[in-house]
């Protein structure tokens, strides 16, 4: 064994141990018992550093794969890592841009703005006016936030991936493990950590959100910089403001927090429902609250996508649930690929009925983490596959109420979120191609209604 | 329990029964917008409804292609990065085998 695999077989080991301790050998049962497993592999994750933290956030939006105490204990991952010194900064950027920070930027802070394990963000100064893809020009002067990739990352990360490759090769002989597909996930894993190191497509995702919601004055993207970027390399422009956790101060300067709750929530299900693609990795860091009352989205790394169908399948899913109808909410999910087997339709029906119930309905205000959190486990109890999309959405919803409440602590999200969902979905509806689409089938019933 | 356009769009009370009562409110409120608007394009004559169509499904394809080609520029943008980058490597070793 390498020395790295090792390190990584001594943290394993020591979390698996403490996992089992706190799970009181093995006494605690059901949701305690997967909670205590899930706290000691995210405290592993970060002791293993960047791939591992990478992967652990890659699986905190899987809920179709993995239980949905780890999905959201792994959530909470966060990378402590030192600064990367200045010269080392300098140089990526000399190596990805051709020139000296000094020769490219009117200004270029050495220190970092904030780190994080894949890459650290500098502050620095427009040379010269430029016209970006989506909104105004910028004039030299303007200040940009220019995220540089850390330096032998993609190497750390590469060498730990052979290294699971060669373990999953053996431990997928055990039954226990195949189960899991680890080769199929590992090389899922493997792509989505190669896209997200690639920097541009963070910016191209960010043009096209910064194009939908162009039209919304309370939504802001940070403007790219197209001939600063590169592949470990994105310039954008620096917008100040509050994160969630400093919000008093964003309240005494006089930020209506319920206002931009409720605008938050709306702008993710037009996100999902109009424009057919979401931010899905909404934690506190990736958001700012801007003096002038506005919500800035930051780091596109992970999205979502919806097709025309999916949107109409979730439009109604998301009111069905909002108003507690768990026939609808069924239906709607077997549109978005959720197959419940015949025989189990009753009793998935009664719980899911009894989940509405419990967690939204009869709560206030409701509880949607809690419901996700029981319905994703009772979907694993009946062996109901989750498919992936379904699980990202559900996860991303219940990201939005968690942000909601860091703005007002006691929102109810599905209350707020009713009527613009119900909108959206009456707008969905009624588009011309949706009327022509179902128009023969209801002249057919009004026929057979006619002549019976 | 109050039906359809009784009640306020997007506000039913709670439950199935509601939630359809609410739907048909909303379909009512669309279907009244979409009246109002073809009134108001019959008033203009055919040729008005035309070219109101016609221009503003012609103004939706140049926002979409002026986005597409801005995209192109930036893409392009990024490469030109890319290649002075190289080039300036380039002129790195060039430098260091003169040495």
């Amino acid at each position: 064994m390498t020395r790295r695999g090792g390190a990584i077989a001594a943290v394993l080991l020591r979390r698996v141990g403490l996992a089992v301790w706190h799970a009181r050998f093995g006494l605690r049962r059901g949701s305690a018992r997967r909670r205590a497993f899930a706290r000691q592999l995210r405290l592993a994750c970060e002791e293993l550093g960047p791939a591992f933290i990478k992967l652990g956030q890659l699986a905190s939006v899987r809920p179709d794969l993995f239980p949905p105490e780890v999905v959201f204990e792994l959530e909470r991952l966060r990378d402590r890592v030192p600064p990367v010194p200045a010269a080392e900064v300098r140089a990526i950027v000399r190596r990805e841009l051709g020139a000296d920070p000094e020769q490219l930027f009117a200004a270029f802070d050495p220190e970092p703005l904030a780190t994080a394990s894949i890459a650290q963000v500098h502050e620095a100064e427009l040379a010269g006016a430029y016209r970006p893809v989506v909104g105004a020009t910028l004039p030299a002067g303007a200040r940009l936030a220019v995220k540089v990739v850390r330096p032998g990352v993609a190497a750390a990360i590469e060498a730990d991936l052979a290294l699971a490759r060669r373990w999953i090769a053996r431990l997928e002989r055990l039954p226990f493990v195949a189960r899991w597909r680890p080769r199929a996930l590992l090389r899922e894993f493997e792509a989505s950590l190669a896209s997200e190191l690639d920097l541009r497509r963070e910016g191209r995702v960010a043009d096209r959100f910064a194009r939908d919601f162009a039209d919304d004055a309370r939504v802001a993207v940070p403007t790219v910089v197209w001939r600063h970027t590169t592949r470990r390399v994105l310039t954008t422009v620096l917008v100040r403001g509050w994160h969630l956790n400093e919000l008093d101060e964003a309240r005494r300067a006089g930020i209506d927090a319920h206002g931009l709750a409720v605008h938050g929530a709306e702008v993710f299900l037009r996100q999902v429902l109009v424009h057919g693609r979401f931010h899905a990795d909404l934690h506190p860091a990736n958001l700012l609250v801007t003096p002038d009352g506005r919500i800035c989205y930051l780091d596109f790394g992970i999205v979502g996508r919806t097709t025309p169908p999916q949107r109409l399948a979730i439009a109604q899913l998301l009111v069905a649930t909002a108003y507690g109808d768990a026939e609808r909410a069924l239906g709607a999910s077997r549109a978005l690929g959720l197959e419940v087997p015949e025989s189990a339709v009753p009793a998935v029906r009664d719980e899911v009925a009894k989940l509405l119930r419990r967690h939204l309905m009869e709560r206030s205000p409701a509880d949607l983490r809690g419901f996700a959190i029981a319905f994703l486990g009772m979907l694993a109890d009946h062996r109901i596959a989750i498919p992936e999309g379904y699980g990202l959405l559900i996860k991303a919803l219940v990201t939005v109420e968690g942000v909601s409440r860091a703005l007002v602590p006691d929102i109810d999200v599905v209350q707020a979120a009713k009527p613009v969902a119900t909108r959206l979905v009456v707008q969905q509806l009624v588009r011309p191609e949706r009327l022509r689409e179902r128009l023969p089938a209801a002249a057919r019933a009004a026929l057979v209604e006619l002549l019976a | 329990m109050a039906r359809g356009a009784a009640l306020d769009p997007g506000t039913p009370e709670q439950g199935p029964e509601a939630f359809v009562d609410g739907l048909a409110a909303l379909v009512a409120e669309e279907k009244e917008r979409l009246k109002a608007r073809l009134v108001s394009v019959d008033e203009a004559g055919d040729p008005g409804r035309a070219a109101m169509g016609e221009t503003g499904e012609l103004s939706d394809r140049l926002a979409s292609l002026a986005f597409e080609l801005a995209e192109l520029r930036g893409r392009l943008e990024s490469l030109q990065a890319g290649v002075d980058a190289v080039a300036d490597r380039v002129d790195a070793i060039a430098a260091h085998l003169e040495v």
